[in-house]
């Protein structure tokens, strides 16, 4: 018999097999159900019309998705990825979608790439049209111009960046002092206050800090203040009046679970709860949940952060406000008589705005028109807010 | 199924070596059939229902081979089965690949307005369908005819080579289809041949895929001379590694199951002349043109230089056309025609006189033929050329700066491993030193791994063969 050489390709061809053989085996063995569900999920989602093997072949595209998606090593494959891009200093991290690229500014600030112009003008005609519902039912309208993370800076951006945002917000504000909406320019704040922006955003994600989500409330309290006359207590959100328990690198965002935290590191997470006492309750009308109790019962949700588990799939420890995003919450203050009612049109971004923000409301509903079925319209002219605060760019297009 | 993938890595992979060496060791026809059925299952994983236009072609070549086969001392009933076997095989590819763009062009050219149809373009099927004319060819020409119809299936639809070649002729395998004997040593061979076809797919090609698709989808068409040129480089290096990666990975598969197949590349970028070129650019084809088109035809063994053009003119015509239905692979075809035909009357490749120079042509005219390759339409190839010589007026803009620095490490090795160096180095210097044999396999596995991470992150992974 051959005696077996151990030839560098024979050792390459032996850790290749045990490689593939482990991956195969491991990956099957944590997540069956999920990788070889993908076959039944294809086949049984694909649209009515469509033939037996073209339902077939929506099956086999589903299980290629999620084999990527709950490979046993894909946690690791994601940060030595991230790794890789750092050693070789690669500023544009590529994704199958353009728009979802990442990009590492010069301030180890991630953003997404995010070149497709922004136009504003349909939101403007809405906003014109909700504007009118209110006048008739004597409700006070308030856009904010959210800040992003999105820059022109050349000091930030990577030598020769080509790509540039455009936007024309410029035009937008203008149409809505002009109909007599209120603005709330939080760019234009930043810029007056010299503040460096970034700080007011997670480094890894797009959303805005906790900590920018109590700022943003004082904002609007006090713009609302000087608009309406509402006698909101501004004072409230001074960080004196609150716990701030840090979770340090607990958090991997949207653009860092896209590369890693070997990539760009990870975030720190505060959770902050009132000093003061609260008395509270949240319905998410969705899933029809009430939730009672103090600030921290209805509020905040611990178990989405896992620090041991930053890319996790199934959730983000941004989701321990509010438990991320929802078509409709109520939010009702107990504490708080003054009988002022708002309704908070918000995105994601609302996630760490409205809790704070309710604090100064008997009640603040919050809806989110990406998964919002009903009428805003209606919804304005059936509940009567004394403000409708616009903090979105999404808008009804019936 | 793409080889750059997870489920063919940790899926397809691992159950179909498992199965082929334990359960089907028993038998060579059972490891055969279990092969067929699990190439059938990697093309149907595509796109299922074009599995029937295959199991349509394997049935009807294997028709056609056996009624040669019985015709064989007849041979003017069994060239008609030739050329029924041609009628067939090139009628589907016409009906799937062709048929739009000739209506297209009809309603074009006479005002007429005849229905235009969606026709899907089975994966492949360029590919195949010269595979399975080879076989009928070679059984006319004298192979022994294969019998078992699986087998003439495991020939046409083997998965190393099914999706995008190399082209393998029947009379390279036919012997090893039911004598081949699986070794370690040529297990181990395929394994790391597939690393380095998937490095170069997934780290390199797709990579400078990035740059290519950045500067071809240029949204007004004004770039600038560099970024033009960074763009035409990048698609040059693009399309060597994405093609012979993947023929790297269907070789090292190959050879994991006991087959040897022909190589396909062969650094065709140092080439000094287009002559040359094309005898390292796609082996595989440019041999089939040549043995069942040119040769047929009269080769260069003909009277009249005029016969010679012709020859020429038809081959490369066909050349063009078979690698997609649109007037610019049409233009390309043309484009190597009138240089081979230049090259062939003045025996510029033969000679030896100003070797920087012919490179230089050389390289010059493969790159622009990529670009002629890569546009959507012939007015956008010109604009492209105009560009990279000028036309826009801008010679260097920030987009052309920003990719080349962000991808300059991927550039660098591109170009380096485009040709022999590495290669000739280790084995003038290395060869045979365990350091550098170690050296070889911690490269060769971190390669692997970083291969998967690309792969797991669903970084971009184009799919080039779209057109074949």
């Amino acid at each position: 018999m051959k005696k077996f050489k151990f030839t560098y390709k024979n050792i390459i061809a032996i850790l290749f097999v045990v490689f593939i053989m482990v991956s195969f085996v491991l990956s099957f063995i944590t997540a069956p159900t999920k990788i070889l569900g993908g076959l039944a999920r294809g086949y049984l989602n694909s649209p009515e019309d469509t033939n037996v093997l073209s339902k077939i072949g929506n099956g086999f595209k589903d299980f290629d998705s999620r084999m990527s998606e709950y490979y046993v090593f894909h946690d690791i494959s994601i940060n030595s990825y991230g790794a890789v891009q750092n050693l070789i200093d690669k500023k544009l991290i590529d994704d199958v979608d353009p728009e979802y690229e990442v990009l590492k500014l010069n301030n180890g600030y991630l953003t997404f790439k995010n070149t497709s112009d922004e136009d504003l003008t349909n939101l403007g005609n809405y906003l014109i049209d909700i504007k009118s519902v209110c006048d008739k039912n004597n409700i006070n309208l308030m856009y904010i111009n959210k800040l992003s993370k999105t820059t022109d800076d050349k000091d930030l951006l990577p030598a020769n960046y080509p790509y540039a945002h455009k936007s024309n917000y410029g035009e937008l504000k203008k149409r809505l002092l002009q109909n007599n909406i209120g603005v709330l320019d939080i760019q234009d704040i930043v810029d007056e206050q010299n503040i460096d922006k970034y700080c007011l955003f997670f480094k890894t994600d797009h959303h805005w800090t906790p900590k920018t989500g109590i700022w943003v409330s004082q904002l609007i309290t006090e713009k609302l203040n000087s608009l309406y006359n509402y006698n909101l207590n501004s004072d409230l959100y001074d960080i004196s009046n609150y716990n701030v328990e840090t979770h340090y690198n607990a958090f991997l965002g949207s653009q860092g679970k896209r590369v890693g935290y070997l990539y760009a590191g990870a975030d720190d997470l505060d959770v902050i709860t009132p000093k003061y006492d609260t008395d509270m309750s949240v319905k998410i009308a969705g899933s029809g949940e009430i939730l009672k109790g103090t600030f921290e019962d209805t509020i905040i949700h611990r178990e989405c952060i896992t620090p041991d588990n930053l890319l996790n799939k199934d959730q983000t420890a941004y989701d321990t406000y509010m438990l991320g995003n929802h078509d409709l919450v109520e939010i009702k203050n107990n504490n708080i008589n003054n009988g002022k009612r708002a309704l908070l049109i918000l995105d994601s971004f609302g996630c760490v705005v409205a809790p704070y923000l309710s604090q100064n409301f008997q009640q603040l509903d919050c809806i989110d028109l990406r998964s919002y079925t009903g009428s805003l319209k209606d919804y304005i002219e059936e509940t009567s807010p004394d403000v409708v605060i616009y903090m979105a760019t999404e808008y009804q297009k019936n | 199924m793409l080889f750059s993938s997870t489920t063919f890595l940790f899926f397809f992979l691992p159950i179909v070596l498992i199965l082929y060496y334990t359960v089907c060791r028993k038998s060579r026809m059972l490891q055969n059939v279990f092969l067929f059925f699990a190439s059938l299952l990697f093309y149907a994983w595509g796109e299922p229902i074009f599995v029937l236009v295959m199991l349509l072609s394997i049935f009807m070549n294997y028709v056609f081979g056996l009624a040669i086969n019985k015709y064989k001392y007849k041979k003017s009933t069994a060239k008609v089965f030739l050329f029924i076997t041609a009628v067939f095989n090139l009628g589907i590819l016409f009906i799937f690949k062709y048929l739009a763009f000739v209506i297209e062009n009809i309603n074009n050219l006479s005002g007429a307005d005849f229905y235009v149809p969606q026709i899907a373009l089975p994966l492949g099927i360029s590919f195949f369908t010269f595979q399975a004319m080879s076989y009928v060819i070679d059984v006319y020409r004298g192979e022994q005819v294969q019998k078992n119809p699986l087998n003439v299936g495991l020939y046409i639809a083997f998965f190393p080579q099914l999706i995008a070649g190399p082209i393998v002729r029947y009379e390279t395998v036919a012997y090893q289809i039911q004598c081949r004997k699986e070794t370690f040593d040529d297990f181990s061979s395929g394994v790391c041949r597939f690393i380095i076809g998937l490095s170069k797919k997934v780290l390199l090609a797709n990579t400078l895929a990035i740059v290519a698709d950045s500067a071809f989808n240029s949204d007004d068409g004004n770039i600038s001379v560099a970024f033009s040129w960074l763009g035409a480089i990048a698609y040059t290096l693009q399309i060597f590694f994405d093609f012979s990666g993947y023929s790297d990975m269907a070789i090292g598969l190959g050879r994991m199951f006991g087959f040897k197949f022909l190589e396909n590349f062969d650094y065709p970028y140092i080439s000094s002349s287009i002559t040359e070129f094309w005898r390292r650019w796609h082996i595989s084809l440019g041999t089939w043109f040549r043995d069942y088109v040119y040769f047929p035809l009269g080769g260069s063994r003909v009277k009249h230089k005029s016969r010679l053009i012709l020859n020429l003119f038809i081959v490369w015509m066909l050349t063009g056309i078979w690698h997609g239905a649109n007037w610019t692979f049409i233009l390309w075809g043309f484009m190597y025609f009138v240089l081979l035909t230049f090259e062939k009357l003045t025996n510029l490749h033969k000679s030896g006189k100003l070797v920087w120079l012919r490179h230089i042509y050389t390289l010059l005219f493969v790159i622009l033929g990529w670009v002629l390759f890569r546009a959507d339409n012939v007015t956008e190839a010109f604009s492209y050329i105009a560009a990279m010589f000028g036309g826009t007026g801008t010679l260097i803009d920030n987009e052309a700066l920003f990719l080349l620095k962000e991808n300059i490490v991927y550039f660098v090795f591109a170009i380096i491993i485009s040709t022999p160096l590495l290669k000739s180095l280790y084995y003038k210097h290395f060869q045979g030193k365990k350091v550098v044999s170690v050296l070889v396999v911690v490269v060769l596995m971190v390669l692997f791994l970083v291969s998967v991470t690309y792969l797991v992150k669903g970084a971009y992974n184009p799919f080039i063969y779209f057109n074949f």
